[in-house]
């Protein structure tokens, strides 16, 4: 009797093919799912971009469609915005000291302006003789040729709003006519004061 | 075909080392698929030991590596550029923002100046931002224009007055002549930036 083991023979030709066949079903498989989440994740990627697409228009930047790539390209433009914010703040900080500067100022002669009208409105005459003025505060000096027969609390009171920082000092000078009286005003306007 | 055809061509001599047996019945179909010429495929075989770890290590490293490591690091690539993007976003809409805060400052200040008169006046030029000891002597009226124009010029800010009266006492009210009285002012100005 021959002596053929085909048990053997027929078991190791069918794990050979088997073991192949599931080799490339794995990988087959493998592929798969690795292109699949590519699509996944190309899509997100494209959301984003299309979500984000007025920022990307407007700042000029070309996407590639590679992730780590596009990245890199955004944080790029990011630092350069940074520098771009940092200038603009320091511009607008400038502009801001510089109308803080103006306001100081324009506040010192409206005060004046409105202590001059107000007391001009009694006196015959109003007479400016001095202005000192250094970053916002100041001294005043004028004179009022007022009529000797007013009241003279009027004169100091005649302002209802008085600002907390305007500080008057009044000097009667009398040694004029009977019916005229002469008031020297030193009006400080100090903007520390009042803070 | 008739059986004892069939027969004479499934008998063959079969010399097989020792045994030696002479006219042994074999199958035609097994004859045929025995002398026909084996395929690597089919005659090959791995153990199956070798074959259960080639096939794990390649679902792991396929699945764990392949797609599980790609899957990692896309994720994280989009999780990074979303937040790249996020703060692109920030940083350009506050970006936007400070420039139409600056523009618009710079627009109103353009606007509404008028700072050719007082260059002309001074003799001064806008290119240089600080101007010191800038001295004016005038009537009063004249001055007041000046000095109106000065305070009301977005584009300049005077940083300090002295201003002086020619008149070292005030004149007497009710004279029917009108007293001419000369206002000198030293003055440190500064223009802004933005022209």
């Amino acid at each position: 009797m021959v002596s053929v083991n085909l048990y053997t023979r027929k078991k190791r030709r069918n794990k050979l093919e088997i073991f192949l066949l599931l080799v490339i079903l794995v990988v087959t498989v493998v592929l798969a799912v690795r292109m699949m989440a590519n699509a996944a994740f190309s899509t997100r990627h494209l959301q984003l971009v299309r979500a984000r697409s007025y920022i990307f228009e407007h700042t000029g930047l070309a996407l590639t469609g590679v992730i780590e790539r596009d990245t890199e390209v955004i944080q790029e433009k990011h630092n350069q915005l940074v520098q771009e914010r940092r200038r603009l703040t320091s511009q607008i900080s400038e502009i801001r000291a510089f109308l803080q500067q103006k306001e100081e100022a324009h506040r010192f002669f409206e005060i004046t302006c409105l202590y001059l009208e107000k007391h001009g409105e009694l006196a015959l005459k109003e007479i400016m003789t001095r202005i000192d003025y250094s970053q916002g505060n100041g001294n005043v000096l004028y004179y009022l040729v007022l009529d000797s027969s007013l009241e003279s609390e009027k004169v100091l009171a005649v302002i209802p709003e008085t600002e907390a920082y305007v500080k008057l000092q009044e000097t009667k000078l009398s040694f004029f006519a009977e019916s005229l009286e002469v008031r020297h005003i030193d009006m400080g306007i100090d903007k520390n004061v009042g803070q | 075909m008739s059986d004892s055809d069939a027969f004479s061509k499934d008998q063959h001599e079969v010399s097989n080392g020792e045994n030696q047996v002479r006219n042994v019945f074999v199958s035609k179909r097994f004859s045929a698929k025995m002398s026909s010429k084996r395929k690597v495929l089919k005659t090959k075989g791995v153990k199956s030991l070798i074959a259960g770890v080639v096939l794990v290590l390649l679902i792991a490293v396929g699945f764990g590596g392949f797609i599980g490591f790609y899957v990692w690091q896309s994720g994280q690539a989009l999780v990074e550029m979303a937040e790249e993007t996020e703060k692109l976003a920030d940083v350009f809409f506050e970006t936007q923002r400070l420039t139409k805060v600056r523009n618009d400052a710079v627009r109103d200040i353009r606007d509404n100046s008028r700072i050719e008169e007082i260059e002309e006046y001074f003799g001064i030029s806008r290119a240089k931002h600080d101007h010191n000891n800038l001295r004016i002597s005038e009537p009063a009226e004249e001055f007041l224009k000046l000095l109106n124009l000065i305070i009301n010029e977005p584009a300049v800010v005077i940083r300090r007055l002295n201003l002086n009266s020619s008149l070292s006492f005030p004149v007497f009210p009710r004279t029917a002549m009108q007293p001419v009285i000369r206002l000198n002012a030293t003055l440190d100005i500064s223009i802004a930036r933005v022209f």
